[in-house]
């Protein structure tokens, strides 16, 4: 597929989907020079929603509120 | 007593090789007569499960119809999530419900934390034989 049928679509995406696209990009480049995945000095994402309290209790309400509806 | 089930450390797709393995369970997601398969990291750091934008929309869900605020913060400082409750059914195992922190994102995997993933299933690690026992927590 040309990148000119593409670039439209890469461009219409959220800010945080253009950074996963080049991360994605960046380690499929890396995996082609057999270039280990972890890099001295090079940051990457830690997504663990950790000590998340707020969340936590907020999702357990809404646990208990769904089980609570009849099926 | 249902018996434990095995599951290997798999790849994920953005870091090849031994050191990319990682516990990702393969279960079907199910609401409202859709159903899809996904891969679902194991996450005990993570106080929630997270459902990505994307794996919503294939399940059939409408982002407006699911009002209920869940605030991340931290990472997910600013990624607006609402909860969403799906089926799971992972392994042999009966299906059993989920609740996700489903976010407006699609820059982050499907993370299985303690709620309520964790007070699910009972999870035993094996990385140095790249494999992981699950069994439902209801089986004891």
């Amino acid at each position: 597929m040309p990148l000119a049928d593409v670039l439209p679509s890469i461009q219409s995406l959220p800010k945080a989907d253009k950074f996963r696209l080049v991360q994605l990009l960046i380690a499929d480049l890396a995996r082609a020079d057999g270039v280990l995945p972890f890099e001295p000095g090079a940051s990457y994402p830690v997504y663990t929603p950790l000590d998340q309290h707020l969340a936590a209790s907020q999702l357990s309400a809404f646990l208990d509120i769904e089980r609570a509806k009849p099926e | 007593m249902t018996e434990p089930e095995q599951f290997p450390y798999l790849e994920r797709e953005t870091f090849p090789g031994q050191e990319g393995l990682v516990p990702l369970i393969p279960s079907t997601l199910s609401r409202d007569g859709n159903s899809i398969s996904v891969q679902g990291l194991l996450d005990t750091g993570a106080a929630v499960n997270v459902l990505p934008h994307d794996v919503g929309v294939r399940l059939g869900v409408d982002w407006d119809s699911q009002t209920f605020p869940i605030n991340l913060t931290g990472t997910f400082e600013g990624v607006e999530a609402r909860g969403l409750l799906v089926k799971a059914t992972v392994g042999k195992f009966a299906p059993v419900a989920l609740a996700f922190a489903w976010t407006k994102s699609d820059a982050h995997p499907l993370l299985l934390g303690q709620i309520n993933f964790f007070q699910e299933f009972d999870v035993c690690f094996f990385r140095s034989r790249l494999s992981f026992n699950v069994a439902p927590c209801n089986s004891r």
